[in-house]
């Protein structure tokens, strides 16, 4: 990105003298180059690319598909045909890990971003502003608070059309999501208005938002980060206990929280209904988790990745 | 009420403190506590503190050694990271359990560091005693003072009855000169100011007859004023108690004056250590010159330029294989590379011993630190031509007022008083000079550089920048101009810089706002980095990995971006060590010549102010008590007040220390709520009190107006500035070193 700038190595100053032009790294190299540094980090890349390609290709590894019904083989355990066995009712269960792989990974992570991004903007804006926005804001806030979430979402859902239920699921979940999130970063935030350098970026006339966005928001990283992660796995969580409830991702279309649903009831019979969906939401967490680490790692300026000035 | 230079002689204790303490309690050691004078107390030999961090082991204290005797001071001296503090630490053994602590610390002959931490709870508080530097945390916010007191007696003295503890409790707090001991026993700590919270902790440190005293930086929180009623108060308890005293500080004007002997510290190790006089007269390590060099004194002026020691202080995980000080020693030569010197005797001086290789060297040719350390020149300004009255006014605040309201607490915030932050202050600054506003915490010094900073129609009075009066409704545009020539530069650079941002987006920022162009935004931080003396190679780092003086420049540096022409500083120097402290206030003054910037400058600190500053301004309750030149205001200063914050800095020379008298003033600062009819400073008036009853009714009930007075230069709010002038000149009140010497 500042590659061009190496091209002219020298810039003349005002008192004559030849002075060599400033290198510089930009930041998101910076970032991309500690977040590298970390072995764990890489490992939760690679896994979640692999993760992404399993649920994007691997329907291609069988002949079977989601929708399928194999009346011949009902409960089996996995064999040659079958790679992860099939559901008592006959579904092939490696078609349905990674149909539900991609619906589990789109619905939790779109929505978790979402809530973060919203709750992120609204949450600081409305602790950095003052005044009568912020009381208007958290009154805002403690209005929808109130309002019963879990019964809109399912009203949302339901009224949905079959293939777009899911995008229509996360909407819900990120609606409804972000307002006790803002309400907590409201609170962070506080603390951090009163900061010199936020105080300084005032005085040097820098735009409202600008200070939220370069300021705020990225001091509330490691806090923002975490929540994402723990995001997915809670906006995976919700997601099963609608489709438990019959309101979230309805049959013929399927997500991890369906499957491990299905599994569970047959736990002591056909125990690999809920170990393969389980192995694979672990890994999907884990993955998760080991990138909120290393980012948050990243963009901490505390952190050991980096060499120190003499 | 005099500070008198005692130490040697405050040998015998009174018998009634004698009392208490017939046998050493409960260690069942029975010690001889009415030994003869100079019976060595506190024996510590070759102490070594590790810690475990994970960048490897700190190395944080090196072979210290010294012996304590009864009623002696003993001064430890050094930059943060000196191990100072650590040392201290150990002997209290009050370390935590990371620290690998090696060596001997023998008290009374019994060794110290094999003691369990419950037999070391026995000996602490009561052989061994500690004066914090934060009075705010060291006493126990949810317990009366009294309950306080008792613990800390009850604790070694279980057989105490209530009524015993509550007299020795009264005469304890009488002695460190708390008023109306008896009633202030039930008080709880919020009722205390700093300063008597800090006479507190020194009771309680006391209440035992300890053997010795660590006092951590026991003034450092303090204003100057409160300084010197706390210096004199421990003074005080070391003459009824007869105790030794470890007397840790960074401030050499603080110890110059009740210090026996001293040792100077640098990366864990002591570099030298010698008699008080010898250490400030005839220093040898040059560290220990280089600090007196860079230490601003109060009694010397702008032409005087400080001696910066350069580099930053050594990291204490990875040493260098020689002496620690070799990087930023002017005179290292490869040997000093690379083996470390030891602590030796300087020859032909006794009791003086420092840790060089170049002792000789430096001894023949009688080095002092003018020719050790590089004094640079200053810059010539570029105003040097333009006469004083000729030059533009930059910023002309007239009769400013803020005031916030105190409001109750309750579910209806009820207003139940005003705070008179600041009060009809009015200000004027012209282009390349330096205008220093001074006083104590709560003088409304920062607020009414934030009222300016704020580019908002004040409450009261007027702000006028480059001659357009900021008034409501000033267009955007206009408003954008003026972000742009004026800038500020915060107390602390930990908290200014954000630490998620690259130095070079720090720097970019208000070039962005300026709207300059990404080529023109780079090559302008190029020149800003080497303007502030950083390498420009180091922008991609973040804040974290400079040190202190290295964040400062680079706050610096973003101040002056944009090419303002008026920077307000908020205590620019004050988080900084002594050594990074004179490069800083170097550049501020070479800057300003250079580009004929104006200053804004808050501080407390008398002495920088008096290197930095053209004029001053003296505040008071956030009014304006005197303002004129600085060379005038230092050497005539005639507000009663100016006169006593003059007497009160500490000067780093033991003699002008020792033979000083200050005006210590009565009482604390009155709360700012309190509604004042008549002159603020009234109520702690020295000059008040020698008045004839009709006039101090003036004092009481009309407020002084600043104003000329005939025949003098600056500007005064005093009803009675003849009286205070003769009282000055008569020496009525005591000169203060600070304009004594100046005049000679």
């Amino acid at each position: 990105m500042y590659a061009d700038m190496n091209n002219d190595p020298a810039v003349e100053t005002e008192d004559g003298r030849l002075e060599p032009k400033l290198k510089r790294t930009g930041r998101m190299t910076l970032y991309v180059r500690r977040f590298m540094r970390r072995p764990s980090a890489v490992v939760g890349l690679v896994l979640l690319i692999v993760l992404a390609f399993f649920a994007i290709f691997g329907k291609y590894l069988t002949h079977w598909t989601y929708e399928e019904l194999d009346f011949l083989s009902l409960g089996t355990p996995p064999d040659g045909d079958h790679l992860m066995g099939t559901t008592s009712g006959g579904s092939d269960l490696y078609a349905m890990v990674v149909r539900g792989l991609g619906r589990s990974m789109s619905i939790g992570i779109l929505s978790s971003l979402a809530t973060t991004v919203i709750a992120a903007l609204v949450g600081t804006a409305i602790a950095f502003f003052e005044g009568w926005f912020e009381k208007v804001g958290m009154w805002l806030l403690d209005m929808l608070l109130v309002v019963p979430s879990f019964l809109l979402i399912a009203m949302i859902v339901r009224s949905a059309s079959g293939t777009a239920g899911w995008l229509w699921l996360t909407l819900g979940l990120t609606a409804f999501g972000w307002i006790g999130y803002a309400r907590t970063l409201r609170t962070l935030t506080m603390s951090l208005r009163e900061l010199d350098y936020v105080r300084a970026a005032k005085f040097m006339g820098v735009g409202s938002l600008r200070i939220i966005v370069r300021h705020l928001i990225p001091n509330l990283g490691s806090v923002l980060i975490i929540n994402t992660v723990l995001g997915v796995v809670s906006a995976i969580s919700s997601e099963t206990s609608l489709s438990f409830l019959g309101l979230g991702i309805k049959a013929p279309d399927t997500s991890l929280g369906t499957l491990l649903n299905e599994g569970q009831s047959v736990i002591v019979t056909a125990p690999w209904v809920i170990i393969f969906p389980s192995l694979v939401l672990i890994a999907l967490t884990f993955s998760m988790q080991l990138i909120g680490d290393g980012l948050r790692d990243a963009i901490d300026p505390y952190s050991k990745s980096a060499g120190k000035a003499e | 009420m005099m500070f008198r230079k005692t130490g040697k002689d405050s040998g015998e204790s009174s018998p009634r403190f004698r009392t208490i303490h017939a046998t050493d309690g409960q260690s069942g050691n029975p010690v001889d506590r009415d030994a003869a004078d100079g019976e060595t107390v506190l024996q510590v030999r070759d102490l070594r503190v590790n810690f475990a961090s994970e960048a490897g082991t700190v190395h944080a204290v090196r072979g210290v050694s010294f012996d304590l005797r009864r009623g002696q001071t003993l001064g430890i001296v050094g930059e943060s990271g000196s191990g100072k503090s650590v040392t201290s630490m150990s002997i209290m053994g009050l370390l935590d359990s990371n620290a690998h602590v090696t060596g001997s610390i023998r008290f009374h002959g019994e060794e110290l560091l094999s003691k369990t931490d419950a037999e070391m709870s026995r000996i602490r508080g009561d052989g061994i005693a500690m004066v914090f530097q934060d009075p705010l945390s060291a006493l126990t916010p949810v317990f009366s003072i009294g309950e306080q007191m008792k613990e800390a007696l009850v604790v070694h003295n279980p057989k105490m009855t209530a009524d015993e503890v509550r007299r020795r409790s009264i005469e304890l707090l009488a002695l460190v000169g708390i008023p109306n001991a008896e009633e202030r026993l039930k008080s709880y700590p919020h009722e205390f100011s700093g300063g008597m919270r800090q006479r507190v902790v020194i009771a309680m440190a006391i209440a035992n007859n300890p053997d010795v005293i660590i006092a951590d930086e026991p003034t450092t929180a303090l204003d100057v004023t409160i300084q010197a009623q706390v210096l004199e108060v421990l003074q005080k308890a070391q003459e009824e108690t007869g105790a030794a005293l470890i007397f840790i500080t960074h401030d050499l004007g603080v110890i110059a004056g009740n210090a026996d002997d001293i040792i100077v510290m640098y990366a864990g190790a002591p570099v030298e250590t010698a008699p008080v006089d010898n250490i400030f007269y005839e220093p040898v390590m040059p560290y220990t010159m280089g600090l007196l060099g860079a230490c601003p004194r109060p009694d010397t002026g702008r032409e005087d330029r400080l001696v910066p020691i350069p580099g930053s202080p050594t990291n204490l995980v990875d040493l260098p294989a020689g002496c620690p000080f070799s990087p930023r020693c002017p005179l290292a030569v490869d040997e000093c590379r690379m083996s470390e010197p030891e602590l030796e005797a300087v020859p032909g001086r006794p009791g003086q011993r420092a840790a060089c290789h170049r002792t000789e060297y430096i001894l023949d040719r009688k080095l002092t630190y003018r020719d050790v350390f590089h004094v640079g020149k200053a810059v010539p300004s570029i105003l040097d031509d333009v006469p004083y009255d000729e030059r533009r006014t930059v910023l002309d605040v007239h009769d400013l007022k803020k005031t916030f309201p105190l409001t109750g607490g309750g579910f209806l915030r009820r207003r139940i008083g005003t705070v008179h932050a600041v009060d009809d202050v009015s200000l004027e600054v012209r282009e390349g000079e330096t205008m220093a506003l001074v006083g104590e915490s709560g003088s409304g010094k920062s607020t009414t550089l934030l009222e300016i900073m704020d580019l908002k129609q004040p409450e009261g009075g007027t702000v006028e920048l480059f001659g357009t009066p900021v008034v409501k409704g000033m267009p955007r545009a206009e408003r954008r101009e003026l972000h742009g020539l004026v800038q500020y530069v915060f107390q602390d650079p930990m908290s200014s810089l954000d630490p998620r941002l690259p130095v070079y987006d720090i720097l970019a920022e208000p070039l962005k706002v300026a709207r300059l162009s990404k080529e023109d935004i780079n090559d302008r931080i190029g020149e800003l980095m080497r303007l502030v003396e950083l390498n420009p190679d180091q922008v991609d780092r973040f804040p974290t990995q400079f040190s202190g003086g290295q964040r400062q420049r680079i706050a610096i540096a973003r101040a002056l971006a944009v090419n303002p022409k008026l920077i307000l500083l908020d205590e620019p120097v004050s988080a900084l060590d002594v050594s990074i402290q004179a490069g800083v206030i170097n550049l501020l003054e070479d800057l300003q010549n250079k580009l004929g910037v104006a200053y804004l400058l808050v501080a407390h600190n008398l002495s920088v102010i008096r290197h930095i500053s053209t004029h001053v301004a003296v505040m008071y309750l956030g009014h304006i008590v005197e303002s004129g030149e600085t060379e005038t205001v230092f050497r005539h200063p005639l507000h009663p007040y100016t006169q006593a914050l003059l007497s009160a800095v500490p000067v780093p020379d033991p003699k002008v220390e020792r033979s000083r008298h200050r005006i210590v003033l009565q009482g604390d600062l009155p709360s700012p709520v309190e509604e004042i009819p008549g002159c603020p400073f009234a109520s702690r008036c020295p000059l008040r009190l020698t008045l004839p009853e009709d006039k101090r009714r003036l004092c009481d009930t009309v407020p002084p107006k600043l104003g000329h007075h005939d025949g003098w230069r600056q500007q005064v709010a005093c009803h009675f500035v003849e009286e205070s002038a003769v009282r000055y000149r008569a020496g009525i009140v005591q000169r203060s070193p600070v304009t004594a010497r100046t005049e000679e």
